[in-house]
C-alpha cells in the first residue's frame, strides 16, 4: 500500500499498544496536507504523544504499532525497519520538543548543533552547514544570528532556545514537522511569537505541521484543522472555528466550557470535567467518554463511529444532534 | 559562597609544576649522570651533592629527579590509557544497555575484585619486565573505575531530549556517543583521572619495592626504599627522601582531583564562550572571577539538574486491564 499522494502525513487506522495491554491509541485516521497545520488536542494520557513518536518510529521496543497505512512524507512506513526510519528522520520528518533546554546539547555551540543535522545527511559541507545555520537562525528571527551561532544554549533565553530547536527541525527542509507541545514550557507572550513562527515556517517551506497540544488557545490560534482525542480515540474533527464554536461531542463541549472567558463570573468555580481516563474506559466497546459524560444514556454502551455533523466536521457521538451542547463563541 | 579561592587546584597545580621542574630541569643543574658511580659513598648533603650520595656513590639528587620523572610519566601514561579504555567501555555499556552493558560491567567487576597489586604482578609475569607491561598493568587496574564512573551519567544523558533529537535527526550512534554524550560527562572523568593517577603512583612504587616495577639500573622511589632499608639506621635520609617524593606526588594528584572537581562543578558556567558583556580584562573584581561561583545566569542550566521532560512524552507503562483491543483491523 505505498501511497504516492503528496500528503505530508497520511495515517490510516493506526493502533498502538504496549505489550498486551489496552491500546493507548486505537483506530486513528489522520492526514496532514503540505503547508497545513493540524492540531491534536486532548488531555494527558489520551495518546497524543504516542502518535507523535510513532510517526518518527521512536516508540520503545515494547510498543506494538498497527496501521493500514503510515504515510510519512509520501513514504509508507507501516512495515518500516530501523534503516528505513533513518532515511526519514530528520530529512522527511522532524520533531520539535516541548522543553527547549533539554532539547539542546549544553556542551555544543548553537551553530554546530544546527549544522550537524545538515552534515549528517551529507546535505552540505561543514562550512556550508555553518553558514546555513546562521541563515536558519535569521529565518527563525533570532537577533544577532552570527553571535548566537557561536554561543552555548545556556546563554539564550527560553524563547530563543525554542527558536533554535525549530531552526534545527527545519534545517533539512522536512515535509512533515511534528511539534509536541512546542509552547508549553514558554510564557504566554513568547508562546504567540513561536506559534507565529511555526505558521510562517510552514508557509515558506510548505511543510505540513502536526501540532500536539493540550491548550485550546494554541490550537484555535494556529491550526487549519483540529483533531480532538479522548482515551486513544478521535472523538471529533473539523476546523477550529467549527469544532470550538459548535462542538458536537460532549467531551469537546465540556473542554470548551471549561475555558475561562471575560464573561466568566468572578469568584465562581470554573466548570470542569470530573474524573479521569481509566484503563476500563480505553477498553470499553462503547463510548469511552460515557463514564464522565453528563448526557450518557444506556445507548452509549454501543460502539460509536465517527460521523459527519456537517461538511468536514465529524464527531463520535450518536446523540450529537439531540444534545444541547454549548454554542458560545469563545474563541474566534 | 562568595569569592572562594580554589585552594586545592592552586596547590595541586603548583605542586605538580614543582615536581615536573624537579624531574625534568633538576638533572640539568648538576654535572652527575644518573648512574655515575663514585668513591664518595653515603655523603651527607653538600654543595657538591645536594642531597648526598648512596651506597655506590651515586648522586641522590639526580637519581631522585629521574625517579620522579619515571613516576610521573608512568602514572600519567597508564592513567591516560585507563581513561581511554575505561571511558570507552562505560560509554558503550551505558549507551547500548541490555546484554552488552551487562557483559561489560560484569567484566569490570571481575577485574575490580582482584587485588590491584596481585593483578599487576600477574600482568608483569605474563608480559615480562619493561615499561610497557608496567603501564599496561596499571591501565588494566585503573580502567574499571573509569568505566563505572562514565556509565552512570550516560544512563541519564541518553534519555535527554537532545540525544533523542540527534537520533531523530539521523545522527549515527557512534557520533552521538562522542559528540553528545561524552562532552556532557567529562567532569567525573577528569576528577577520576587525577585520583587514578595518584593511585598509579602508589602502585608503581609498591611494585618497584617488590622488584617488579622499574628495573635497575633505572632509579625508582619504591626500589630505593627497598634497597636502602638496610642502611636505614645509619643513613635514614636515603629512605626518607624517596618516601617524600612518593608522598608529594600522591598528594599533588589528589589535590588536583579535588581542585578539578570544585572548578568544574557549575558545569556550564566556566566554558570559554564569547559573550557580549565584558568578560575579558582584569577579572578579580567581578563576582564571576572564580570558577567556583561562576554559576550560570539561569538556574536551570545545569545539565544534570534539569528535570527530565521526556518521561511523560515517551510512554512506557503498559496498562493492566485484560480487555481485548477493539480496533478495526
Amino acid at each position: 500500500m505505498t501511497t504516492t499522494a503528496p500528503a505530508a502525513l497520511d495515517v490510516q487506522h493506526l493502533s498502538i499498544r504496549y505489550g498486551t495491554g489496552t491500546p493507548v491509541v486505537s483506530d486513528v485516521t489522520l492526514s496532514v496536507a503540505p503547508g497545513e497545520i493540524v492540531g491534536i488536542i486532548g488531555e494527558s494520557g489520551c495518546g497524543k504523544s504516542s502518535i507523535g513518536f510513532a510517526l518518527m518510529g521512536l516508540l520503545p521496543g515494547t510498543a506494538v504499532v498497527e496501521a493500514d497505512a503510515l504515510g510519512v512524507g509520501g513514504r509508507d512506513m507501516a512495515d518500516a525497519d530501523e534503516r528505513d526510519w533513518n532515511g526519514v528522520r530528520g530529512t522527511t520528518a522532524s520533531m520539535i520538543f516541548q522543553e527547549p533546554m533539554s532539547a539542546l546539547n549544553p556542551c555544543m555551540r548553537i551553530g554546530a548543533q544546527i549544522a550537524e543535522v545538515l552534515t549528517v545527511h551529507s546535505l552540505a559541507s561543514k562550512k556550508e552547514a555553518l553558514a546555513k545555520a546562521v541563515e536558519l537562525l535569521t529565518l527563525v528571527q533570532v537577533p544577532e544570528p552570527e553571535l548566537r551561532a557561536q554561543q552555548f544554549p545556556h546563554q539564550l533565553s527560553g524563547g530563543m532556545r525554542q527558536r533554535v530547536v525549530i531552526a534545527m527541525a527545519m534545517a533539512a527542509d522536512p515535509t512533515l514537522l511534528i511539534a509536541d507541545e512546542p509552547t508549553t514550557a514558554l510564557d504566554v507572550t513568547v508562546q504567540a511569537q513561536i506559534l507565529d513562527l511555526l505558521d510562517k515556517a510552514r508557509r515558506e517551506t510548505g511543510a505540513g505541521v502536526l501540532l500536539i497540544s493540550h491548550d485550546l488557545g494554541v490550537i484555535a490560534q494556529t491550526c487549519d484543522r483540529v483533531v480532538v482525542m479522548y482515551a486513544g480515540q478521535i472523538v471529533e474533527e473539523g476546523t477550529p472555528s467549527e469544532v470550538l464554536a459548535r462542538p458536537s461531542h460532549p467531551y469537546t463541549a465540556a473542554l470548551v466550557d471549561s475555558i475561562p472567558t471575560t464573561h466568566t463570573a468572578p469568584r465562581v468555580d470554573l466548570p470542569m470535567i470530573r474524573g479521569g481516563v481509566t484503563d476500563a474506559d480505553r477498553a470499553t466497546a462503547g463510548c469511552r467518554f460515557a463514564a464522565r459524560c453528563a448526557f450518557a444514556t444506556d445507548g452509549c454502551s454501543a460502539p460509536q463511529e465517527l460521523e459527519a455533523v456537517e461538511e468536514g466536521h465529524t464527531a463520535r457521538c450518536w446523540r450529537t444532534h439531540e444534545l444541547p451542547l454549548s454554542r458560545k463563541e469563545v474563541l474566534a | 559562597m562568595t569569592r572562594l579561592r580554589n585552594g586545592a587546584l592552586i596547590a595541586g597545580v603548583s605542586l605538580i609544576v614543582f615536581l615536573l621542574a624537579f624531574a625534568f630541569i633538576g638533572p640539568l643543574l648538576t654535572p652527575y649522570g644518573v648512574n655515575d658511580v663514585s668513591d664518595v659513598t653515603f655523603a651527607p648533603p653538600t654543595s657538591e651533592h645536594w642531597l648526598g650520595t648512596d651506597n655506590l656513590g651515586r648522586d641522590m639528587f639526580v637519581r631522585l629527579a629521574i625517579a620522579t620523572r619515571y613516576a610521573i610519566l608512568i602514572s600519567f601514561a597508564s592513567t591516560v590509557l585507563a581513561m581511554v579504555a575505561g571511558t570507552g567501555i562505560g560509554l558503550i555499556a551505558g549507551y547500548a544497555g541490555g546484554r552488552l552493558d551487562n557483559l561489560l560491567m560484569r567484566s569490570t567487576e571481575v577485574v575490580m575484585a582482584i587485588p590491584a597489586i596481585l593483578l599487576a604482578l600477574v600482568v608483569r609475569v605474563i608480559f615480562g619486565p619493561g615499561f610497557l607491561p608496567l603501564i599496561l598493568a596499571m591501565a588494566i587496574i585503573g580502567a574499571p573505575g573509569f568505566a563505572r564512573i562514565m556509565r552512570s551519567p550516560i544512563l541519564v544523558l541518553k534519555e535527554r531530549d537532545f540525544v533523542v533529537a540527534a537520533e531523530i535527526a539521523g545522527v549515527r550512534r557512534p557520533r552521538i556517543a562522542l559528540s553528545h554524550l561524552l562532552p556532557n560527562a567529562t567532569t567525573p572523568m577528569l576528577v577520576n583521572f587525577a585520583s587514578t593517577a595518584s593511585l598509579a603512583v602508589l602502585i608503581e612504587s609498591s611494585l618497584s619495592y617488590l622488584g617488579q616495577g622499574v628495573q635497575p639500573p633505572d632509579p625508582s622511589a619504591g626500589r630505593m626504599i627497598s634497597e636502602f632499608q638496610r642502611f636505614m639506621y645509619e643513613h635514614p635520609t636515603l629512605v626518607v627522601m624517596p618516601a617524600v617524593v612518593i608522598t608529594l606526588l600522591t598528594v599533588a594528584w589528589n589535590l588536583l582531583a579535588d581542585g578539578v572537581q570544585v572548578a568544574l562543578t557549575p558545569k556550564a558556567g566556566n566554558l570559554a564562550v564569547p559573550t557580549r558583556r565584558r568578560r575579558r580584562g582584569p577579572r578579580p573584581a567581578s563576582p564571576r572571577a572564580n570558577a567556583v561561583e561562576a554559576a550560570p545566569a539561569e538556574p536551570e542550566v545545569d545539565p544534570h539538574d534539569t528535570p527530565d521532560s521526556t518521561h511523560d512524552a515517551v510512554p512506557t507503562g503498559a496498562s493492566s486491564a485484560p480487555m481485548a483491543p477493539q480496533g478495526r483491523a
